[in-house]
């Protein structure tokens, strides 16, 4: 466990600002809301206000099925430092990170799932 | 009364601070610099810095194709308020217009057909379009494309 995150919403608050700086370099914003659960197993995060606004444009001219795919590119070229972010956060290992967006509700899903659940961070 | 009809320069300025806000508003990003030229009864528009960070990281993670779709795509969702920005502008009708962009440079060319040559106080300065290539030599001085950079949008905003 990372010795600076001594309780469970110091880890969700570092995984969010984290996250934020990612989607601001990456993407040319920054989602406002970002939560976070954690279990034995995994990592949950939900990002809301996903959509940037080319998407949104695209996405208002009925490019529906463009701006799935378009997403669904951008989720498995970040994927890579999302996975390497949490781990950083939480000092554990992860074995895979799944995404999912969401278009109706311009949400991002995220489970980051432990390498070993005897390594996963534990908080009292 | 008299009406006093703004300049070449005039136009092809304000069209230029017109599609950065454009780009801006409809996009959330900001190309570096955009130029504008009248050739008699057509408008060429160079937009810098045109390519947004979503296309980037596309191209970047070797999505190109799927990047010059979203462009092209993108060109058509900005088509009919490119095309009533230039008609409020130049005071004229848009005939046509065509885009294509560079996702290596970074740079969109578009080619903007008009119904006529817009009014200027001086026309003179508004080069023919040619038919035929001609020396760069041969340009005139008032033909040099007027561009508007993001600080010189900030200084007039």
């Amino acid at each position: 466990m990372n010795p600076s995150i001594e309780h469970p919403e110091h880890l969700f608050q570092h995984v969010a600002q984290q996250l934020q700086r990612l989607y601001q370099s990456q993407l040319g914003y920054t989602p406002k809301q970002i939560n976070c659960r954690l279990s034995e197993q995994s990592l949950a995060i939900v990002i809301d206000d996903i959509l940037t606004k080319p998407e949104q444009l695209l996405l208002a001219h009925g490019r529906t099925k463009l701006v799935e795919r378009l997403r669904h590119r951008i989720e498995e070229i970040l994927r890579p430092q999302v996975k390497l972010l949490i781990e950083e956060a939480a000092q554990c290992s992860v074995r895979d990170v799944f995404t999912t967006t969401n278009l109706n509700q311009r949400q991002t899903h995220i489970i980051a799932v432990w390498s070993d659940t005897a390594a996963a961070p534990e908080y009292p | 009364m008299t009406i006093t009809h703004p300049t070449s320069g005039q136009l092809e300025r304000s069209l230029s601070q017109r599609v950065q806000a454009l780009y801006r508003d409809q996009l959330g990003h900001q190309p570096s610099r955009v130029s504008c030229q009248l050739f008699g009864e057509e408008l060429a528009i160079i937009i810098e810095g045109s390519i947004t960070q979503p296309e980037q990281i596309l191209a970047q993670g070797g999505q190109d194709s799927l990047a010059k779709e979203v462009r092209s795509e993108l060109d058509d969702a900005l088509q009919p308020q490119l095309k009533a920005l230039i008609r409020e502008v130049l005071g004229v009708n848009v005939i046509d217009l065509l885009s294509d962009a560079a996702l290596e440079s970074g740079r969109t060319g578009i080619i903007v057909i008009l119904s006529e040559t817009p009014t200027v106080r001086n026309p003179g300065s508004i080069p023919k379009a040619k038919t035929k290539a001609a020396p760069a030599s041969d340009q005139p001085l008032s033909s040099q494309p007027r561009t508007m950079t993001d600080e010189s949008v900030d200084r007039a905003s």
